[in-house]
């Protein structure tokens, strides 16, 4: 079974992102625009309201206009190669051909994955190296995700606002790894997908609130859910067991002096008897 | 070790050539800060990950000079490199840091400290003083002295200059001038003189409204802002001469502990090292209330905290296991159990001298020890 750095490796806009950069001529256009477009943005860097140094959303008039001036492109060229109407393209774009998909946000879309990459893929690497767990590697993602967002808040907040449209699709890839006792449906899976997609957006949101915020902390804005959802639903008698188990541990930690818990005797048959539990527990931990 | 790099991911897939080579060092920094959550041996192989990802793509540099090796470092691969003053730089090279102290239970405290300034020093040649990681790898040296118990004025002063740049740069509630205050606060908490503790305790209070209005009662960054102001009310307890006004004040740091306790139970589990800290809080306001079923109860809340420190630890006995043991030794002598008592305050006084040898904790070990070493007989 592949890893889940390897899935992530085959997603979609991996695959896009391979087969554009072989069209490198093509490519150095596309990269070409995006450095324009990275000077177009940087006047809106950082607003200061109520004595918080906060990003608010950025949305320059003329977008791709200025990005063909800045570039030395025709205006013609760089919308041709953004719009839906795709034929003839040496790279498609990101967005598909949907028409309700304006050039300028296919555009700002494709501009955010390629910046974000690199984060993504250095967290990966290390994530294979390392063979990390599921919370290990959605928590080194997110994180790179938060380091981006650090250095990019202007491209981050630029509307539409919020995270690279990819992350969409690698929190599909995390959801179908979730562990779980019996297999998920697809429509269990897509659910988990979907609640886990809105993470991004929330942990974005934060770091353009407060440019202090490192990703680290943006990380812990979202930790609980996220790791709430990359869980195996409890087992109901495993629940039972635990908290009868906490009931009992409290009581012995916490009874005054010449109380009893139990008895002697009781504690010695509870403890054989768990003993016992334990080794067919360890059988089933080393499936 | 072999590092995975940029030019590695490359091969595996031929046409995806990294080109921003500074990304995804940042990127590789986050996922490999991750792994401080995993064992000793883990993290040290974390922090030489790091360092061989310095090695091979940032401009060459010497990072013994850095505080990050022993010896000078072997020239790297030739190519696109980034440029050591470059953000990507620090933070890696911050990570490789961290990963690298907490990973090797060999390296006291006073070799952290010349570590982490040996590496400020290192960057504050090369980057400007405004650099925001810079800033923070300093603020890192001072805190680490405040660790060790080194409360000088200048330490005191570092702390509170840390705090108003945070504060004058991004604004009173900003998170990293959240972090800086409450460092100052531990700072006066630490030093306990004068009004120190009263100070303390204000700002703790002040940060604790603003995490709980941003974030709520219950995020975990609120909680440990709670934990530290129960850690500030035993140190309040701790100096009372009146014995109601220590019970009062014991009492609010176990019920803050508690409701602390109850919540990280619930999200990190009950096992969790930020659990067993509350625990641990809990039984030094037990120690403080002093009757023999509140000493009876700490006992056990000590020992169980003592057992998951180790546990934690890849079951190998714990440097920051000396707080506990000092408990411990406290819990037992005002039990009457002195045998007991001096085998935990040596076991403290081992510890606490690994970090900060003329700390405060490890001074009243080290009286514990000669306390009971006199009552017990002579020291083998």
């Amino acid at each position: 079974m592949p890893s889940i750095a390897q899935d992530l490796e085959h997603t979609n806009t991996a695959q896009w992102l391979c087969a554009g950069r072989a069209q490198q001529d093509e490519w150095d256009i596309r990269r070409s625009c995006f450095d324009a477009f990275a000077d177009v943005l940087s006047p809106y860097r950082t607003a200061r309201p109520d004595g918080r140094w906060s990003q608010s959303g950025v949305n320059p008039p003329g977008l791709l206009k200025a990005v063909a001036l800045g570039a030395h492109f025709a205006s013609s060229s760089v919308f041709n190669r953004w719009t839906a109407k795709q034929n003839g393209n040496a790279i498609k774009r990101w967005a598909g051909s949907d028409p309700r998909l304006k050039p300028r946000e296919a555009f700002v879309a494709e501009a955010k994955i390629v910046s974000f990459w690199p984060y993504r893929q250095g967290a990966i690497a290390v994530a294979d190296v390392f063979e990390m767990s599921l919370a290990e590697i959605a928590a080194s993602y997110m994180r790179a995700l938060g380091a981006w967002a650090c250095n990019n808040p202007v491209l981050a907040a630029c509307v539409p606002a919020g995270p690279p449209l990819c992350v969409a699709e690698d929190m599909a890839v995390l959801a179908h790894r979730r562990p779980t006792r019996l297999p998920m449906s697809s429509t269990e899976i897509a659910a988990t997908a979907a609640e886990l997609a809105s993470l991004p957006g929330i942990l974005v949101a934060a770091v353009l609130d407060d440019a202090s915020l490192t990703p680290l902390g943006a990380f812990n804005v979202i930790r609980e859910d996220m790791s709430r959802l990359l869980s195996d639903t409890p087992e109901p008698l495993a629940v039972k067991v635990v908290n009868i188990l906490s009931e009992l541990a409290d009581q012995l930690l916490h009874c005054r002096e010449g109380e009893r818990v139990l008895t002697r005797v009781q504690a010695q048959q509870l403890s054989a008897e768990m003993t016992g539990v334990s080794a067919l527990l360890g059988k089933v931990a080393d499936q | 070790m072999t590092a995975t790099s940029p030019h590695q991911a490359a091969r595996a897939c031929p046409e995806v050539v990294c080109d921003e080579p500074a990304a995804w060092l940042h990127g590789a920094a986050e996922a490999l800060h991750v792994l401080s959550r995993r064992g000793p041996a883990d993290r040290l192989r974390a922090a030489e990950h790091a360092i061989d990802l310095l090695i091979q793509h940032a401009a060459p540099a010497d990072w013994s000079h850095a505080g990050l090796l022993a010896q000078a470092t072997p020239s790297g691969s030739t190519g696109d490199r980034v440029p050591a003053s470059d953000p990507a730089v620090l933070r890696m090279a911050r990570t490789a840091m961290s990963l690298r102290c907490s990973g090797d239970p060999g390296v006291p405290g006073v070799e952290r400290i010349r570590m982490w300034a040996q590496m400020a020093d290192f960057f504050a040649a090369i980057v400007p003083s405004a650099e925001p990681l810079l800033r923070r790898m300093q603020a890192t040296v001072l805190y680490q002295r405040m660790e060790v118990g080194e409360v000088s004025q200048e330490v005191i002063d570092g702390l509170f200059n840390s705090y108003k740049w945070h504060r004058d740069t991004y604004g009173n509630e900003a998170y990293l001038t959240s972090l800086t205050r409450t460092n100052l606060a531990q700072a006066y908490r630490r030093r306990a003189t004068g009004t120190d503790l009263t100070d303390a305790e204000e700002l703790f209070r002040e940060e604790i409204e603003t995490r709980t209005r941003l974030y709520g009662s219950e995020h975990p960054f609120a909680l440990v802002a709670r934990n530290l102001l129960a850690r500030c009310l035993l140190a309040q307890a701790e100096a009372a001469d009146d014995g109601k006004e220590r019970r009062a004040l014991a009492l609010q740091a176990y019920d803050e502990a508690d409701s602390v306790r109850a919540v990280r139970d619930l999200i990190y589990g009950a096992t969790s090292a930020n659990a067993v800290l509350s625990r641990r809080l809990q039984a030094h306001a037990l120690l403080l209330l002093g009757d023999s079923d509140d000493l009876n109860r700490a006992r056990a809340r000590l020992q169980y905290v003592l057992a998951f420190e180790t546990a934690r630890n890849d079951n190998s006995e714990w440097r920051g296991s000396g707080q506990t043991q000092l408990l411990l030794a406290r819990v037992c002598l005002a039990l009457g159990e002195h045998s007991a008592a001096l085998d935990h305050a040596r076991s403290a006084q081992r510890l606490l001298a690994v970090d900060a040898p003329a700390g405060v904790s490890c001074r009243k070990a080290a009286d514990l020890v000669r306390q009971l070493s006199s009552a017990n007989g002579p020291l083998e």
